[in-house]
């Protein structure tokens, strides 16, 4: 069991929180004018790290807020959390 | 007391109560603050069970959770207890306990001809013999466990209760000896919220059974004043009989504490027993260290025991094992036990020390004793059936690898064997610290872990009392100090014991270059020549010898054999102990019982909630049974006195469509969407148009996923220009919430838009029917229910008595309806007022049975039934739902991916069957030629189905390969029972195909 | 119709019964008004408009509450709030607080049959919904003016210390209210011996 930071509430079990998969993926503008392969891009495919992996979490049974969580998926460490638009705390850009 | 290897004095048992009890049916006596293991080296029992595989006679090994041998199964009936450890058992009266795996009897077993058999039974022996002809595996399967069967689990209701809590601390210290307590007494002394847990009964561990001395005063004395001290502690707490079975991420520990296991079955209240989860900032492991045994030729009979285990029962439960002892070690620690047991009464014949010279302080004490001190041998035979009887002794070489000189034989009733310690890292391990080899203590200790604990004393490899007090202290005073407190306790004083090094020896070689029953893991019956043999057939993880062999898969997991087997491997491989590694430890430490996990999550109430609309009482007042709908416990259909589940639905469809039904709608999810961008941000959330829409109109809507999918739809009506009130399906409710506040939190901040769900506000009924207008207006005040000026997809506020209410004029059963929605507290007030009103129409409830088939008489999908998240809008046919005007919305992209625009989609349609009284199941499997050999090609497959009285016939919908060309086509049903049910493809509409019905 | 009137509250249909052993008192405030409030707390026309009706700012610190005159205001998240009223006044409350607000982005919906409200007093309180609730309700962590949202068995609760005595009050949705009395008065047996 987890223990999560939301930004907000504060460290809480992880019975609270539901995860939302990858961060950082933002939707394309002009979805029209993309190619099949990038919209596959998009909806697919996933970075999936053995290692540091920025994920977001919905604060479900909380503030339902989504934020941003930087975890190491080797070793379930979690380096921090961060507000949606901020930079994950290990400073390695996204 | 008639218990006849009970010494005359000392123990911690209380001499005064003698507790009555049975052991395979006979009966014996004990004293209060015994084990059942205890108690019964104290009437002289050593002989407690049966080995898995080949039965052999096996006796008590150890004093602790480590026991392999002695596990027996307590009680009967509904209060049995399956494979518990005696030697973790406290004693209490009238238990009836019984050794598990023999059959019929432990003296007269059998299956010991499996002995005979040894040699044929081999590492991997099941996988080879039994693995092939696959079909026979059932059989065999049957016959091992009938001759293995460790226990039997219970086949009654488990009648007890189960408690549960979470608690939070700054400090936990897992184990309560000597270590622990140090550690809690200087955490809590700075103010700390401590817990400390310790599996015993008792505190004080180990150290309970010793002679040292602490802080100038015996250390059992040192421990009494400890616990005092913590207990009138507000913030510490102290939790016997509490084992921490696992430690997982981010220092969440689970500890189960037994409560009642103790006590006479007539004197059991309350819970049995008490799952804590505890959150820790700081954990400190004293988890001691487990001693090991030596692994000879026929190590495992009765009569051989683990040293240490000699002294607690010497020293804490004032029982002599045995009277002649012979003593085997490779380190100091024996040499203690060689006294205890002459202070005992025992003689000792001889202290075998596979060390060439042993000169410490202790040896010293040991030789003035009297004792004979035999170095450099080492024992490599026993004899004996059900109790050692003697022991046979060779010289061992200088390099340790090879034993010479002459057998000597030595007569004894009992062996105590020490092979050296092994710190109890399996926490440590689990918390995520790879357990590191050290040869110069010959012991894996633990490793760095990520996670805020230490791990002190001998849990740490530390023996030595003085040390072990340091690293408590300081781990202590430290990890109160990370959670900022001022923690300065100074360090309790004990003296220093200079100790010889052990001589790392794990299987003693045989003199003819092969030994037999040389045992590693006694439980499951796994020898070194099974590790040897798996080596040689190529095995070099240990984590596949584990598997290969078994080793360690018993309800002990290999506490005793696991390093042994390890070091075993890594010899025979050519390899060191640190290449070879460990297996992985896993949670459980000890088994955990299925009702401590469970807690009180059971039965119809509260296994998972049961959700109830403010109409409920009124639904079970009024006969209907239910049906769950998600976690919604809603009506399914209200039988009259002799009505069948099928006259029950045809009455209420039929009454519903020839004058009014009303329905329980408030399971609807309802979300409440205001802000300036409201209706920009329904554009992009559903498949058609929204800024268009009128204020007080309402529009149904698909959503889709970005894949293209349906994922949800409903009704959303316009309650003013920057204001939407929206429905959602029943079960979509909470995810449709998320996900809308998904798209604004993360992907469109800068809209300007607000969610509030209010489904539980909300108390609904449907009210649906040709009569429906007549019965809403005469319950509704101040609204025109004129079917033209009050049009379909409008909605109206007005006024029940005092309470507002609000009318939406939705139906989703082709008939002119209206859902009235008051705050739920006035539901059932509402609610009675239509029954009311509707009485001279004769108002017909109706569940979610009929539902379903008036919708699917009309063709209406239901989400999550007709769809499973791989159906697109066009796929149902209702491409008009598809905004051709909007340059995007969520999923529209995906609406031209090759996959999306397939020509053989499975696509929806209707079916008739051609017997009009055959409903097809749902779920069927649709073929286009029954006579095919299986397996036959599926074209698709029936997704509602239904009996339809008010057609006449029944009624299908189905999801059918490129099925919108393929009306009038036959398909078949090929059910499991040979029957081929034979339908036509139609479109999906079977009733009112013209919606003449919706204005009444 | 009029003569059937009536309003029931969520739990209508338990028995609450007297706290037994050493089990706390478990007690539903029955029909109090509960206004759900969305803003920016950026925005200081919002916080004027909030200020003008409820008397208070809306707390901005998360996991706290105020109280003011005969309104609590509860901390949801950074842009949103529960308002509790006293019974039958949210819909007066909702009204002036929605004409404040005009042209101000926001919303103000009224959750009032959507809620109800227990308290849970006694010696036990705390452990009684520590039973299955993952937050820390040691006095020291959990005081009088924070409140929390997280969950209770299988369902979820907004809760807050009580500011007298040894208790909670715990609001919670109206269609899980049956099935959290049923597990509380299960979990409390654990409390009714000694
Ligand atoms: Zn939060």
């Amino acid at each position: 069991m987890l223990l999560i930071e939301c930004p907000w509430c504060g460290e809480r079990d992880e019975s609270e929180f539901s995860y939302a998969g990858e961060a950082h993926i933002t939707r394309p503008r002009e979805t029209k004018n993309l190619s099949d392969e990038e919209w596959a891009d998009y909806l697919f495919m996933r970075k999936n790290p053995r290692g540091l992996h920025r994920e977001q979490w919905l604060h479900a049974a909380g503030c339902r807020r989504y934020f941003n969580v930087e975890r190491d998926t080797v070793s379930y460490q979690i380096s921090g959390s961060y507000k949606i638009g901020e930079q994950p705390p290990s400073g390695e850009k996204v | 007391m008639s218990q006849r290897c009970r010494t005359d004095k000392g123990g911690r048992i209380d001499r005064d109560q003698t507790i009555q009890f049975t052991f395979n049916g006979k009966a014996y006596s004990g004293q209060a603050g015994d084990t059942l293991a205890s108690a019964l080296l104290a009437n002289g029992v050593h002989l407690v069970g049966r080995s898995w595989k080949y039965h052999r006679p096996r006796g008590i090994m150890s004093a602790g959770a480590e026991e392999p041998n002695a596990i027996v199964q307590l009680e009967k009936g509904q209060y049995t207890i399956p494979n518990a450890r005696a030697t973790q058992v406290e004693l209490y009266q009238r238990l009836d306990a019984s050794s598990v795996n023999c059959w019929p009897s432990l003296d007269f077993d059998l299956m010991s001809v499996n002995s005979f058999f040894s040699r044929l039974m081999p590492a991997g022996f099941y996988y080879k013999t039994f693995m092939w002809p696959k079909f026979m595996w059932m059989k065999y399967e049957y016959l091992i466990r009938k001759a293995s069967g460790l226990g039997e689990s219970p086949d009654q209701p488990d009648p007890d209760r189960y408690e549960r809590t979470h608690a939070h601390c700054d400090v936990l210290v897992v184990g309560g000896g000597v270590a622990g307590l140090c550690a809690a007494l200087a955490a809590g002394r700075a103010g700390a919220r401590v817990i400390v847990a310790d599996e015993q009964s008792e505190f004080g561990g180990l150290t309970l059974a010793s002679h040292a001395q602490i802080d100038g005063r015996s250390a059992d004395s040192w421990i009494q004043v400890t616990i005092d001290e913590l207990q009138k502690l507000p913030e510490v707490t102290l939790l016997p009989r509490s084992t921490v079975f696992g430690y997982h991420d981010q220092n969440f520990l689970t500890i189960n504490q037994r409560l009642t296991d103790h006590l006479p079955l007539t004197e059991r209240s309350g819970g049995r027993e008490k799952l804590w989860q505890v959150r820790a900032r700081q954990v400190v492991l004293a988890t001691g260290a487990m001693e090991r045994p030596i692994t000879f030729s026929n190590n495992d009979r009765p009569g051989v025991m683990l040293a240490s285990a000699v002294s607690t029962y010497i020293n804490r439960y004032a029982v002599k094992p045995g009277n002649r002892a012979v003593v085997f070690t490779n380190n100091d620690s024996a040499y203690q036990t060689a006294l205890d047991l002459k202070s005992a009464g025992s003689e000792v014949v001889a202290l075998v020390d596979a060390r060439a010279a042993s000169a410490s302080e202790i040896a010293n004490t040991v030789r003035s004793a009297g004792i004979e001190v035999v170095n450099a041998s080492v024992v490599i035979n026993t004899r004996g059936r059900k109790r050692i009887q003697s022991v046979k002794l060779m010289n061992l070489s200088a390099d340790g690898k090879s034993v010479s000189g002459a057998i000597k034989t030595i007569a004894c009733d009992l062996l105590a064997v020490s092979g050296g310690w092994s710190p109890v890292v399996h926490l440590s391990s689990q918390s995520g610290a790879k357990a590191v080899w050290h040869d110069a203590v010959a012991m894996f200790l633990p490793g760095k872990s990520l996670q805020a604990q230490a791990s002190v004393g001998a849990a740490n490899g530390t023996l030595d009392l003085k040390s072990a007090l340091e690293e408590a202290t300081a781990a202590g005073n430290s990890a109160a100090s990370a959670c900022g407190f001022n923690a300065t306790m100074s360090v309790p004083t004990a003296d220093a014991v200079q100790q010889d090094p052990i001589l790392p020896l794990w299987l003693v070689p045989s003199p003819k270059g092969r030994g037999g029953n040389q045992f590693i893991d006694l439980q499951n019956d796994v020898g070194a020549s099974d590790i040897q043999l798996a080596a040689r057939e190529g095995y070099r993880s240990i984590e596949h010898v584990k598997r290969y062999t078994a080793m360690g898969f018993g309800t002990d997991q290999g506490k005793t054999g696991n390093i042994n087997g390890m070091a075993v491997l890594a010899d025979t491989l050519g390899q060191s102990i640190a290449e070879t590694g460990t297996t992985t430890f896993r949670p459980n430490y000890t088994p955990v019982t299925f009702g401590a996990i469970a807690g009180q999550d059971l039965g119809e109430r509260l296994f998972d909630p049961i959700r109830k609309t403010a109409m409920h009482a009124w639904h079970e007042e009024n006969g209907a049974k239910f049906e769950n709908v998600g976690q919604w416990l809603r009506p399914w259909y209200y039988p009259q006195v002799g009505e069948s589940m099928h006259d029950a639905v045809n009455r209420e469809c039929l009454a519903t469509r020839n004058s009014v039904g009303i329905f329980d709608a408030t399971t609807l999810g309802k979300i409440e969407i205001r802000g300036p961008d409201s209706a920009k941000f329904l554009e992009m959330i559903y498949t058609n148009n929204w800024m268009n829409l009128e204020v007080g109109k309402g529009r149904y809507g698909f959503m889709l996923g970005e894949d293209g999918m349906v994922m949800d739809d409903g009704v959303t009506i316009r309650l003013a220009h920057d204001h939407f009130f929206m429905h959602t399906t029943t079960g979509g409710a909470a995810g449709v919430m998320a996900w809308m506040e998904r798209w604004l939190q993360t992907e469109w901040p800068q809209m300007e838009v607000f969610l509030t769900s209010v489904t539980d506000h909300w108390a609904t009924a449907a009210v649906v029917g040709p009569n429906s207008a007549k019965v809403v207006s005469a319950v509704c005040d101040g609204i025109d229910f004129d079917v033209e000026t009050f049009p379909f997809m409008a909605t109206r506020t007005g006024t029940i008595g005092e309470v507002v209410c609000r009318v939406n004029r939705i139906s989703f059963s082709g008939e002119l309806a209206y859902e009235v929605n008051v705050p739920a507290n006035t539901g059932r007030f509402m609610w009675e007022g239509l029954i009311q009103a509707g009485a001279e129409y004769d108002i017909t409830p109706y569940g979610t049975e009929a539902l379903h088939v008036l919708r699917a008489e009309k063709g209406y999908v239901i989400v999550g039934q007709d769809t499973d998240g791989s159906v697109t809008v066009d796929d149902l046919g209702l491409g008009w739902a598809l905004s051709k005007t909007k340059a995007d919305f969520i999923g529209k992209r995906s609406l031209t991916r090759p996959d999306t625009v397939r020509k053989d989609r499975k696509q929806l349609v209707g079916l008739i069957t051609t017997d009009p009284n055959t409903v097809i199941p749902e779920g069927a499997q649709l073929v286009d030629d029954p006579h095919v050999p299986i397996p036959m090609p599926m074209i698709g497959h029936v997704s509602s189905s239904y009996y339809s009285a008010c057609c006449g016939h029944s009624i299908a919908l189905a999801l059918v390969k490129d099925g919108h060309s393929r009306r009038g086509d036959t398909v078949y049903a090929p059910l499991a029972n040979g029957q081929i049910i034979e339908a036509r493809v139609t479109e999906p509409v079977f009733y009112d195909k013209e919606g003449a019905k919706s204005n009444g | 119709m009029a003569d059937l009137f009536q309003l029931q509250s969520p739990l209508v249909n338990i028995e609450m019964g007297e706290a037994k052993g050493n089990a706390p008192e478990i007690r539903e405030i029955t029909f109090l008004g509960y206004l759900n409030l969305r803003g920016k707390p950026g925005n200081t026309a919002f916080l004027a408009a909030v200020i003008k009706v409820l008397g208070a700012e809306p707390p901005i610190e998360p996991n706290t509450m105020v109280e003011s005159g005969d309104y609590r205001i509860y901390w949801l998240g950074p842009d949103e709030w529960l308002v509790i009223t006293p019974t039958g006044q949210q819909g007066q409350v909702q009204a002036k607080l929605l004409e404040a607000l005009d042209g101000v982005f926001s919303s103000v919906v009224d959750n009032s049959s959507g809620l109800t409200l227990l308290e849970i007093n006694g010696k036990n309180a705390a452990a009684l919904i520590a039973t299955d609730c993952p937050l820390d309700l040691h006095p020291g962590k959990f005081k009088p003016g924070q409140c929390a949202q997280t969950r209770l068995a299988k369902a979820g609760m907004t809760i807050a210390p009580l500011r007298n005595g040894e208790g909670f009050e715990v609001i919670i949705r109206r269609s899980f209210a049956d099935y959290l009395l049923l597990w509380m008065q299960d979990a409390a047996v654990a409390f009714e011996l000694a």
